[in-house]
């Protein structure tokens, strides 16, 4: 019964994904489908040795793209949602699309990108051997309420035979470890970029996730990322496994535990973050560090987070950003201050979100734009340009430096003529809006 | 001189709510007064609250709500007194909620609220309330927009703030916040004065009247009102 189950499931599913694909329809369609007559298929279904599940906020695209292409490289096989469905529905697509009709998966790794609200409903069915939980951020709060709040729903999707790969370095992911026994810890040393006190607009490292205690930090990385303790209970950064032991952001490198140094084709601290977790789970997935270090040197992503563009007189860089992520802005406006007074900045915010629909913009108050004060020029654009303009107005900026364009063209048309070195940072909802009017080059 | 306490500055903080100081500083100065803004947190002492013209709290994570319940309790007589000397208050998201009588909160929650207001809070961990709102006032024509983002069922309370006309998402009543006297509460998060031109104006005119002058000066904020705007236009077109 079970194994004619089992051939049904992976028949029906990769007969959908065949015609979606040429409908151009999504990869989470087919495995909707066959959850819908097979509900429990997932507990069914031979899956290889290792698995590797990667959560959190920020940076799970881009950290599973590198570990796959690390895995792969080294010779082994390895399946993974390189498509970004990763809700259950996806999951099952991707895993039954892989499996022979006896139902046993062909790959020696499946690697998986997990939705931190959905993973309690696919890890029901199957757990991962490695669990990487990246960063917890304000992230998306019209869906995700805010990041205790997902700290819990993630709760729900850990299990005891699990290894937690966790980033030390945020005290709300790092207390998923608390007195646990299968966790590893990556994170980054003290570093030249830190500072020791916290300059962004909020601190969400203020108190103990633990015990509500005041919190302090001997150094921060960024926003509440560094090395912190409470100040009454015994809860403080854990040692960690893998650790960032250099960052020159300057020269484009970083050294991980002072022996892999590794270029970097694009310098900012979280990419840092993305590739030491890449590494982690890499070396746990039994690659030779050096390879690892090798394969991950100077690797430019595809998923398109970075785009450099041409348009008229004018080139610059567009940073896709994070849309009601405030922590993915700051990040974005580091990479863009580092030669303030010769560069135009453009921030679009249209839509809000591509996959739902929501007008919120509190966010834009918790991004740390005073930190463009210096640019040359900055260019609001999109619906929103007038919740941005306000926030700008809280600003120490200069008003003569700001114009704004609900018209994207009319926009890109202005900074055509400009010469001026550009940034652009949007969302992904948005950044093909600019996109279509620009001319891309390769990175 | 309008003396302004930002109260748990540094923990009721959920999402962008700075806006609201940074609005009151800014508006209240261009109405040709002087202000002052105070911060205190958890552990500080709340024991001059009556020496504040205004005092605004924000929304919290439950655990964070919870630890700022237990602190602000200690000063039952002291809030008391503010409230009844007419002075303002604007408490938004669930930092309103303390003021309640029950609770039966999530976490370490306390079960009596400050009790000032007969209404009783339920909160549950299984479903996140999210929505873009609009919403209505007896205060004044306009209308008004923002965001609930919450896990509590409050039991309905006589005088509301809002009554909710319009929403996209999900929220479990009709009803929101309260007005009592100069007490503002409202489930809204974010900052609502700046979301909010119409209610601005209304909240910055109490703050005067409180102070005794009269005259209330019309300032235009254009990039204030075009966002908001926009929102009721957005809103409207999916509601």
């Amino acid at each position: 019964m079970k194994k004619l189950r089992v051939f049904f499931a992976v028949l029906i599913c990769k007969t959908i994904r065949f015609m979606a694909k040429l409908l151009g329809r999504g990869s989470s369609l087919p495995g909707a489908i066959t959850l819908k007559l097979f509900p429990s298929i997932l507990s069914d279904i031979k899956l290889p040795e290792t698995i590797i599940a990667v959560t959190g906020s920020n940076g799970k695209t881009s950290t599973v793209e590198m570990i796959a292409n690390v895995i792969e490289k080294s010779g082994k096989t390895v399946a993974y949602n390189k498509e970004g469905s990763n809700q259950i529905e996806g999951v099952t697509t991707l895993i039954l699309s892989d499996c022979t009709l006896s139902g046993k998966m062909r790959s020696e790794i499946l690697l998986l990108e997990s939705d931190e609200r959905y993973a309690r409903h696919t890890f029901k069915y199957f757990h991962p051997t490695y669990y990487v939980i990246t960063n917890l951020y304000r992230d998306q709060l019209t869906r995700n309420g805010h990041p205790e709040w997902v700290y819990n729903v993630i709760s729900e999707s850990i299990y005891d035979d699990m290894t937690l790969v966790l980033n030390a370095d945020d005290p709300l992911v790092s207390r998923f470890g608390y007195k646990r026994d299968k966790v590893r810890y990556f994170g980054a040393n003290h570093l030249d970029s830190d500072t020791t006190v916290n300059d962004s607009i909020y601190n969400d490292g203020a108190y103990c996730p633990v015990c509500k205690q005041p919190m302090k930090y001997d150094y921060y990385h960024y926003n509440h990322i560094g090395s912190y303790h409470c100040t009454s209970c015994d809860y403080k950064r854990p040692e960690t496994d893998w650790s960032l032991t250099e960052a020159n952001l300057e020269k484009g490198y970083i050294t991980i535990d002072d022996k892999y140094k590794i270029e970097l084709s694009f310098t900012s601290i979280y990419h840092c973050y993305n590739t030491l977790a890449a590494f982690a789970a890499c070396d746990l997935a039994g690659v030779d560090r050096n390879i690892i270090a090798e394969e991950l040197s100077n690797y430019s992503l595809h998923s398109g987070r970075i785009q450099k563009f041409v348009i008229g007189n004018t080139r610059g860089t567009l940073l896709a950003s994070k849309h009601e992520n405030s922590i993915s802005y700051d990040r974005s406006i580091d990479v863009a201050i580092k030669d303030a007074e010769n560069v135009n900045v453009m921030i679009i915010v249209d839509a809000v979100s591509r996959k739902y629909f929501t007008s919120e913009t509190s966010w834009l108050w918790d991004i740390d734009f005073e930190k463009l004060k210096n640019v040359n020029e900055i260019v609001l654009a999109g619906r929103y340009c007038y919740d941005l303009a306000a926030r700008f107005e809280f600003t120490e900026t200069d008003n003569n430096k700001i114009k704004l364009f609900v018209s994207i063209p009319e926009a890109v048309d202005y900074l055509k003529q400009s010469g001026k070195y550009l940034y652009v940072i949007t969302c992904f909802s948005d950044m093909n809006k600019f996109l279509t009017l620009a001319d891309k080059l390769e990175v | 001189m309008i003396k302004v306490l930002y109260l748990y500055h540094d923990i009721m903080n959920l999402y962008g709510d700075n806006g609201n100081i940074r609005f009151l500083e800014k508006a209240l100065k261009d109405q040709g007064q002087e202000v002052e803004i105070t911060r205190k947190t958890v552990g500080d002492k709340l024991d001059d609250l009556n020496e504040y013209d205004v005092i605004y709290c924000g929304p919290g994570m439950e655990s964070n709500r919870n630890v700022c319940l237990k602190h602000l309790s200690q000063y039952k007589k002291e809030l008391l007194e503010a409230y009844n000397n007419d002075k303002v208050f604007l408490f938004t998201g669930n930092s309103y909620e303390m003021f309640g009588s029950d609770l039966k909160g999530l976490y370490d929650c306390p079960d009596k609220g400050i009790g000032f207001f007969d209404f009783n809070v339920t909160e549950q961990s299984e479903k996140r309330y999210t929505a873009d709102v609009i919403v209505t006032t007896d205060l004044f024509s306009e209308k008004c927009v923002g965001f609930i983002n919450k896990c509590s069922k409050l039991s309905d309370y006589k005088s509301p703030l809002f009554r909710i006309v319009g929403k996209v998402g999900n929220t479990n009543s009709e009803c929101d916040g309260i007005h009592e006297r100069n007490f503002f509460g409202t489930q809204l998060i974010g900052p609502v004065l700046i979301k909010n031109p119409y209610f601005a104006r209304y909240f910055i005119k109490t703050i005067l009247k409180t102070k005794e002058i009269e005259d209330y000066k019309e300032v235009e904020y254009p990039n204030i009102m075009k966002g908001y705007e926009t929102t009721i236009n957005e809103l409207s077109k999916d509601i």
